[in-house]
Order: structure tokens, then sequence, then C-alpha cells
């Protein structure tokens, strides 16, 4: 074997195997299909269900920027963080990060039913009226989130130890 | 809705691309990729609401996707579960700040 063969087949040897086009197929399939269904949740969820067909309202917060807080965003995003949680503090967390189970739920319906583009839009548009008000409701969300991910983790230690 | 969805779903998309170019590429754990797209959302629903797009409701619908606030929070749990506190503790603490900063921005420009 001459030596350009030879470094030919050393760099080979350290190139990270292909992986098949099926698998990448089926990671972006669970990210498109997980992402459409939480968009689909949360447009439902932020539109009023009887109205969802005619109406803008709530697909972003504030439409006419005269509202305030939206109790809708804010319980998506608290619960979806403590789904998210309790999901990747499991079994599912220990998986692959490419697994297709953990992108459809954690990446796709979790990532897209919770935003944070539209919380920081909101509190933008309460910035404007009430610069408190915006920073309480910030530190509410957030705090409210971090609190639902410690829930979902002291219920999951709780649960393991009593297994 | 379908549009809707389908925007949301492109969104999600974007970041898990993002997630696996800061993994394989930049080799950086992807909780610091989720932290850089929910910091170009907030960017890009800054610029859509104060300059360039009259009825951004598809603007939202595909920042809403790109962005996460259950990846912004479970990540770093998870981060903190394998031993990274120091990343989990700088990306739970600075996506806030950096999102109010990015979005105040796309406002401004």
């Amino acid at each position: 074997m001459d030596s350009s063969s030879l470094e030919a087949s050393a760099t080979f040897e350290t190139m990270p195997p292909l992986e098949p086009a099926h698998s990448l197929l089926v990671r972006l399939l669970a990210v498109l299909g997980g992402g459409f269904l939480g968009g689909a949740l949360r447009f439902m969820i932020l539109n009023d269900m009887s109205s969802a067909a005619g109406s803008q309202n709530g697909v972003y917060p504030n439409a006419s920027w005269g509202d305030s807080f939206d109790v809708r965003l804010f319980a998506i995003n608290t619960v979806g963080v403590f789904i998210a949680t309790w999901l990747l503090l499991g079994r599912m967390g220990d998986s692959s990060p490419d697994a297709p189970g953990r992108l459809f739920w954690t990446t796709g319906v979790l990532g897209g039913l919770t935003t944070y583009s539209s919380l920081i839009a909101e509190l933008g548009g309460i910035w404007g009226q009430n610069r408190g008000v915006a920073v309480l409701i910030g530190a509410l969300s957030v705090g409210a989130a971090c609190g639902a991910g410690w829930l979902a983790h002291q219920i999951r230690q709780r649960l393991r130890w009593g297994s | 809705m379908l549009t809707f969805s389908a925007f949301c779903a492109l969104g999600c998309l974007v970041r898990y691309a993002a997630e696996v170019f800061a993994g394989r590429t930049i080799r950086v754990q992807r909780l610091w990729a989720t932290l850089a797209v929910n910091a170009l959302g907030s960017l890009t629903v800054g610029l859509a609401i104060s300059h360039l797009i009259s009825d951004p409701a598809l603007i939202f619908a595909f920042c809403g996707g790109m962005t996460s606030f259950s990846a912004a929070i479970a990540a770093p749990a998870h981060a903190w579960r394998d031993g990274s506190r120091r990343s989990a503790i700088v990306v739970l603490a600075t996506t806030p700040l950096l999102c109010i900063a990015a979005y105040a921005l796309g406002a401004a420009l």
C-alpha cells in the first residue's frame, strides 16, 4: 500500500461514521411533526377555540397592545417547562439527544408549544405602559417556570426513592 | 391554523439544526445553541413588531417554534443533573437578559 492510500485509509478511520439517510429523515420528521403539533396546540390555546378560524387575537400577544398579561401564555410556558423537565430528568434524558422520541416530544411538541419570543414581545408591550409591571410579570414568568422545573425534579426524586 | 403550525414546525427545525451544529461542529453543549436561538428569535420579533410587518402572525409562529421556553429551563436542569452546573446556571440566568436585550435591539434598529 503506497503512502497516499495509507493516508486516505487513516483519514477514513478517523471520520465519524456516516449515518444512514433514513435516520436523518426520521429525525427531521420527528422535529417537524412535533413542532407542527405543538404549534397547532399553541394556536388553539392562544385563540378562542370557538373563533380560531377567523380571529387573529392571541396568535401573538397583545394584538392591540392595550392588553397586558396573557395568562394563557403564562400557563402554556409553565406547564411546558414542567413536562419537559419531567421528561428530560427521566429515561428520555438518558437517551441520545437525537433519539426520535425525544426529538418529537421535547424539541418538537414542547418546543413548538412554549415560546420565549412571544413572552418577550408581551413584556415589551407592557414595558411601554408600565415598566414595573413588565419587570414583575417577567420575574413571575421565569420564577414560575423555575418552580415548575424544580417541582418536576422533586417528584422525580421522590418516585425514584419510593421504588 | 395549518399555516401557523407549519411555520412553527420550521422554526423548531431551525432550532434543532442550531443544536446539532453546536454539538457537532462547534463542539459545545446544545443548551448554548438554545440560548442563541432564543436570543435570535427575540431579536427577530422585535424587528418584526417595530418595523417590518403589519401583521406579524407568521413571524410569531416561526419565532415561537424557533424559541423554546421549555428548553430554556429544562435543558439547564438536565445539564445540572449531568454535572455541568456552571453552564446550567449561566444559561438559566443569561437567557432572559439576553432575550430582552435582543428584543430591545431589534425594536431599536
